[in-house]
């Protein structure tokens, strides 16, 4: 074998030596000019797509009241009371700031900027939700058998709603008259004149108003807002949306606490303040169903309607600026959560709803068998003529197939089923240059934005898109950090009081529009007819007349 | 010791170095200069049987952050050493620590619901022939007859 390794070794470090030594350096010369001409190309394909929109940007007032900055200094303690704090409740509460010592802090808490919120008072309706609030509050907070009471309070100057939705309105409307600000969960009321009633008296008091719909605060709306305002999808002339679930916990039968019963039982626990619970709805003999898994009744809860399409349309509303739709037709049944019997061990352990059931396990003997009457299969088909667009909800409690929220253009289509996804339509005018010199690629999307799913790391991946989206074109992320956007959303109401501004991020208005856009879907459903929605003269209107029996449900 | 090649095993060798390089460098220029890159994603969908470690890993802002900084910069210094041919063995040893790692985060066993890339891998995927590749050279370097290893170290 021959020696090439070519060591000139007569003297040290000579010419050849570093001809050799250098001779793969050229390489990063390549490296670099390849490096050049990619991003280039890069940075050229990017501007094109930025181009092709074809209308001026700001054009949604909704993307200024985003990223709101506080204008006042002043970090008094604000009081605030909780008026129902079940599940939504201690979630709402936990986002504030408020745990009893014996749970672990919420995740994402560390590295929050504290609120600065002191819980003076807590009504509810169940002694054991009432006990963990004040224990959440290290013993501030002080008991108030009904709401009336708890309003009357001085130091109260805000108060959380998380009552059953038949609550919502009443309680608005008291608190608001009170002079008291209010976050209020959805839907933003149970009745369709309620949402009249709670907009004239928050508007009346001046206070500063937020509807729970907390998902606004996701990051993967500022992009959605931006594709849609660069109108990079063309004409979206339909969109679908949906809620599946598929646990008898998504279908709201959650687990009824052994401890219940209610004040009048002549013996066992009174927990539960049952005659205020029925006292503004239909009245009937206590049923544990009834006040835990009130979702599934009529009498205090507003169905898949109020409960989970809002989510889908509110945010629709915010990312197109839709307002109230014209139209609603609606279908659907109780198809599949027909009948269910609540069971316990033979020891007689009470078994969660989505427990596996153990040999031997038994009826309840202190739960009746649940019927609910309200449906667990639902579609709305909403349209808005003047912007030649429908609306298609559609959801049902026994499957978790994930199938997207889906903005469809003539342009493009955007999809935010996992984050932000832009894909060019194969017979799109606009993009044919960039699909026919492979810019952008008909199976990838052009644009994709990315919240890491369910592990609670926000990031941008570039690994199926062709550009990550950077602050020239969408918003950036909040420094990589896990988000909880309930406490992003109650931050955003206090900010607000603060500062005295009412236009929140789920503001009056919104709550106006979610609240009729509810109701419009389900009174179609219940009275089988098209509802309309007349704006000018602000009244829903029907195609066809229900009759008298029908029509209870609009009391 | 040096090693005594043909000119076409030099050829070879030096090429393979070169396009090591050449892919470390990139990815760790794209780390480097992307906006928004974190590992915590890959981390936590780590699969296999060290799946729990990563995504303990990946839960961790501290640890993400630092591992966000190794692998950035540590891909980006190896990619450069390996085409000069400077401190060749360190920067080989490193990339083939690198790139077990990145075999042991998503490995094509089977039975393992591994993230799908492009091809079809069983056992064997790129990332362990790239390592296997690193194992090569560190076992026939050729930094100290073309590269700057050829100026610094000693006979």
């Amino acid at each position: 074998m021959a020696d090439n390794t070519g060591r000139d070794n007569r003297s040290g470090v000579g010419r050849r030596d570093f001809l050799k030594a250098a001779a793969t350096t050229p390489v990063l010369g390549a490296f670099g000019l390849s490096l050049y001409k990619k991003e280039a190309l890069d940075r050229a394909s990017r501007e094109e797509v930025l181009q092709l929109g074809n209308r001026p940007s700001g054009t949604n007032p909704n993307i200024t009241k985003r990223n709101y900055k506080r204008a006042a200094s002043a970090n008094d303690t604000i009081n605030i009371g909780i008026i129902g704090c079940g599940g939504r409740g201690k979630s709402l509460m936990r986002s504030a700031g408020f745990w009893p010592p014996d749970e672990e802090a919420p995740r994402g808490h560390e590295g929050q900027e504290k609120l600065n919120l002191k819980l003076t008072a807590v009504c509810d309706l169940f002694q054991p939700s009432v006990d963990w609030a004040i224990k959440a509050s290290g013993g501030t907070a002080k008991f108030y058998p009904t709401y009336q009471e708890l309003l009357e309070q001085s130091d109260v100057d805000a108060v959380v709603i998380a009552t059953s939705d038949h609550y919502h309105a009443p309680v608005a409307i008291a608190a608001a008259n009170a002079g008291k600000h209010v976050y209020v969960e959805k839907c933003m009321t149970k009745k369709f004149e309620e949402a009249f009633q709670v907009r004239e008296a928050v508007k009346k008091a001046g206070i500063v108003f937020q509807l729970g719909h907390q998902n606004r605060n996701s990051d993967r709306y500022d992009s959605a807002m931006e594709v849609i305002d660069k109108g990079m999808l063309g004409e979206v002339t339909l969109i679908q949306c949906y809620t599946n679930r598929n646990s008898r916990n998504g279908a709201w039968v959650y687990d009824i606490p052994k401890e219940h019963g209610p004040k009048s039982a002549p013996s066992g626990p009174r927990n539960v303040d049952w005659d205020q619970y029925v006292s503004n709805t239909v009245q009937r003999p206590y049923d544990p169903n009834r006040f835990f898994r009130w979702r599934c009744f009529w009498d205090y809860g507003t169905g898949l309607s109020g409960d989970l399409l809002t989510h889908e349309l509110d945010v629709i509303n915010m990312v197109m600026n839709l307002g109230i739709p014209t139209t609603a037709v609606a279908s659907g049944g109780i198809y599949y959560h027909k009948e269910y019997t609540t069971l316990m061990t033979a020891n007689g352990d009470p078994l969660d709803s989505d427990d596996p059931v153990p040999q031997g396990a038994l009826p309840r003997p202190d739960v009746p068998v649940m019927r609910r009457d309200v449906p667990d299969v639902f579609q709305v088909t909403y349209e808005w003529p003047d912007r030649n667009l429908t609306v298609v909800y559609n959801a049902t409690l026994s499957s978790e197939h994930e199938r997207g929220q889906i903005y469809l253009g003539s342009e493009a289509t955007m999809d935010l089923t996992n984050g932000v996804d832009v894909f060019a339509d194969p017979q799109s005018q606009r993009y044919a240059e960039l699909i026919k010199s492979g810019k952008a690629r008909l199976n990838e999307p052009m644009i994709s934005y990315r919240t890491v799913a369910g592990k609670g790391i926000e990031a941008i991946t570039s690994a199926t898109s062709q550009w990550t989206i950077s602050k020239g074109l969408l918003y950036t992320l909040r420094e990589g950090r896990l988000v909880d956007i309930t406490y992003l959303h109650i931050k955003n109401w206090i900010d607000h009081i603060r500062d005295n501004n009412t236009n929140t991020m789920c503001n009056i208005d919104d709550g106006f529009q979610e609240a009729i856009t509810a109701h419009m879907g389900t009174y179609a459903f219940r009275l089988g007819t098209r509802v309309r929605w007349d704006a000018e003269n602000q009244q829903i209107k029907f195609d066809s007349q229900p009759s008298e029996s029908a029509q209870q449900v609009l009391v | 010791m040096l090693k005594k090649y043909t000119g076409a095993q030099l050829f070879f060798l030096t090429c393979m170095r070169v396009i090591i390089g050449w892919h470390f460098l990139y990815e760790g220029y794209v780390k480097v200069t992307g906006e928004g890159w974190s590992s915590a994603g890959y981390l936590n969908a780590a699969p296999g049987p060290f799946a729990g470690i990563f995504s303990t890993l990946g839960h961790s802002a501290w640890m993400v952050g630092g591992i966000n900084i190794i692998m950035s910069w540590g891909l980006t210094l190896i990619g450069l050493a390996l085409i000069l041919g400077l401190f060749t063995r360190t920067a080989l040893v490193g990339a083939a620590v690198f790139l077990f790692l990145f075999y042991i985060t998503n490995p094509p066993w089977i039975g393992v619901q591994f993230m799908a890339g492009e091809g079809s891998y069983m056992i064997v995927n790129k990332n362990l022939v790239e390592f296997s590749a690193a194992l090569v050279l560190l076992a026939f370097p050729s930094g100290q007859i073309w590269g700057f290893d050829r100026l610094f170290v000693k006979q």
